[in-house]
């Protein structure tokens, strides 16, 4: 009877690990960026639609949890030292929390393209463009 | 391979165990532990059939804000989980749980093949188990939301429902050596279904816990989770950065309750996710004040 319980126990366990698979999650395209482009990222048409397009990030950032990043009032809300670091880009708050490489901002993260152009704005100056 | 590894493991331990069947001797189990989690691990301890148990378990913040965010306490919590367990039939313990980190919905199966006895007959305690957690998260938390089942694949499949699927399995065995000592050792085996490009599939690793008694009810408790990182199977050119999370706590346990609170630096409470995606070190940015809280309840 006992062993008739364990091999239960040992199918049950088997078969919880019975689909292992190997995928690669495929990353989204970063267009390389040439160093003599000058091209500004512009705030309202670029970085706005990162947070607003579906409600990525305004679904919860639209007043209660700051930063607060609807379209009207995101760039009062982050263009502050604590969001933007223009000395070191790539420590901006707004960069790195929800960068999907940090651990911090389970949530939501940025995928790759999206940081790529947010470390980009802010280099170019985190204009209200 | 691998997973005929595991059952022939298993089946080794079904055949040992008929032997010490035969043995009829007057000898009480011990108890090792007094609840079937240490800090964040799982125990070779399995509760009384027919019980059912209730986790709630925290990690706050970070402490190295120091006194501004109260060492973490007040900053942004860093995981929470709620668990419940529940034993059917002697020894097995079947649990469900759900956390915040990746909304990972866990099942899992824990079986206890023997435990060790006063006289010494057996003289340790061995279970093994065994986790299957699925990632929760939108379709868009995946950078395309799209997989390939091979980095030399070009054609990109949408992500399916077993793509989610990561698993956690694990022997231990554990030897109550003193009043005051019990001591557990084990090695246990990661698999995650999908991963980024530059990451690994599979990952073995090596634990240790450990509970000092202080007090009838209190004790200090140690873990030490070390990922190894064995070149051999590994997929990708450099080896990924895998971080051993340890935790220093204090125990208070009595039969239907357990309270933890506990220092570590494994960012979640799913082994799987602590094993493979550690990226903090035991030191003042890493480590975070966490606790867990168990309740039983018999029927
Ligand atoms: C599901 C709700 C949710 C979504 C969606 C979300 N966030 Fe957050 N975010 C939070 C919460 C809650 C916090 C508070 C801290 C924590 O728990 O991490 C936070 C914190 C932050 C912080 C740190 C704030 C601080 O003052 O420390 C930043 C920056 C941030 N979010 C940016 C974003 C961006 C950018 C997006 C879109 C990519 C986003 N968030 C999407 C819920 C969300």
């Amino acid at each position: 009877m006992k062993i008739i319980k364990l091999l239960m126990a040992v199918v049950v366990i088997a078969l919880l690990f019975s689909n292992c698979e190997y995928n690669f999650i495929v990353p989204v395209e970063v267009p390389p960026i040439d160093p003599g482009d000058t091209t500004k990222v512009s705030f309202s048409e670029e970085i706005i639609p990162i947070f607003n397009d579906g409600n990525y990030c305004t679904s919860c950032h639209a007043g209660n949890i700051p930063p607060d990043l609807t379209p009207d009032n995101a760039y009062a809300e982050i263009n502050n030292a604590k969001y933007i670091n223009k000395e070191t880009p790539e420590e901006s708050l707004i960069y790195t929390y929800p960068h999907p490489d940090t651990d911090t901002h389970q949530r939501k993260k940025y995928n790759s393209a999206q940081a790529a152009k947010i470390l980009r704005w802010i280099e170019q100056g985190a204009m209200n463009n | 391979m691998k997973k005929s590894i595991l059952l022939l493991l298993l089946t080794g331990f079904v055949c040992s165990y008929s032997f010490a069947q035969e043995e009829e001797t007057e000898s009480y189990p011990v108890t090792v532990f007094e609840s079937n989690y240490l800090v964040d691990d799982q125990t070779t301890m399995v509760f009384d059939k027919k019980t059912l148990g209730y986790a709630i378990q925290h990690k706050f913040g970070t402490m190295n804000n120091g006194i501004s965010d109260l060492w973490g306490i007040y900053g942004a919590g860093r995981d929470i989980r709620l668990g419940l367990e529940y034993v059917p039939v002697k020894n097995l313990q079947l649990g469900i749980g759900i956390t915040k980190t990746k909304m990972y919905t866990d099942l899992s199966a824990k079986y206890r093949i023997f435990q060790q006895t006063d006289d010494n007959s057996v003289p340790v305690s061995l279970a093994v188990y065994g986790v299957l957690a699925i990632d929760g998260r939108s379709d868009d938390s995946f950078e395309s939301g799209t997989v390939i089942p091979g980095k030399s694949d070009t054609i990109p499949q949408a992500i399916s429902f077993t793509n989610r699927w990561s698993y956690f399995s694990q022997v231990m065995v554990s030897r109550k050596f003193t009043e005051w000592l019990s001591v557990q050792v084990g090695g246990s085996y990661t698999h995650y279904n999908m991963v980024k490009m530059d990451e690994n599939h599979d990952l073995w690793g090596a634990h240790a816990l450990a509970k000092v008694k202080i007090s009838p009810q209190s004790s200090i408790t140690f873990n030490y989770n070390q990922p190894l990182k064995i070149e051999a199977i590994s997929e990708q050119p450099t080896m990924p950065d895998y971080k051993p999370s340890m935790a220093i706590g204090w125990q208070i346990a009595t039969y239907t309750h357990a309270f933890q609170i506990y220092i570590s630096n494994a960012p979640s409470m799913v082994p799987q996710e602590n094993m493979m995606y550690n990226t903090r070190s035991f030191d003042k940015d890493g480590i975070a004040i966490g606790f867990t809280i168990t309740r039983l309840w018999n029927f």
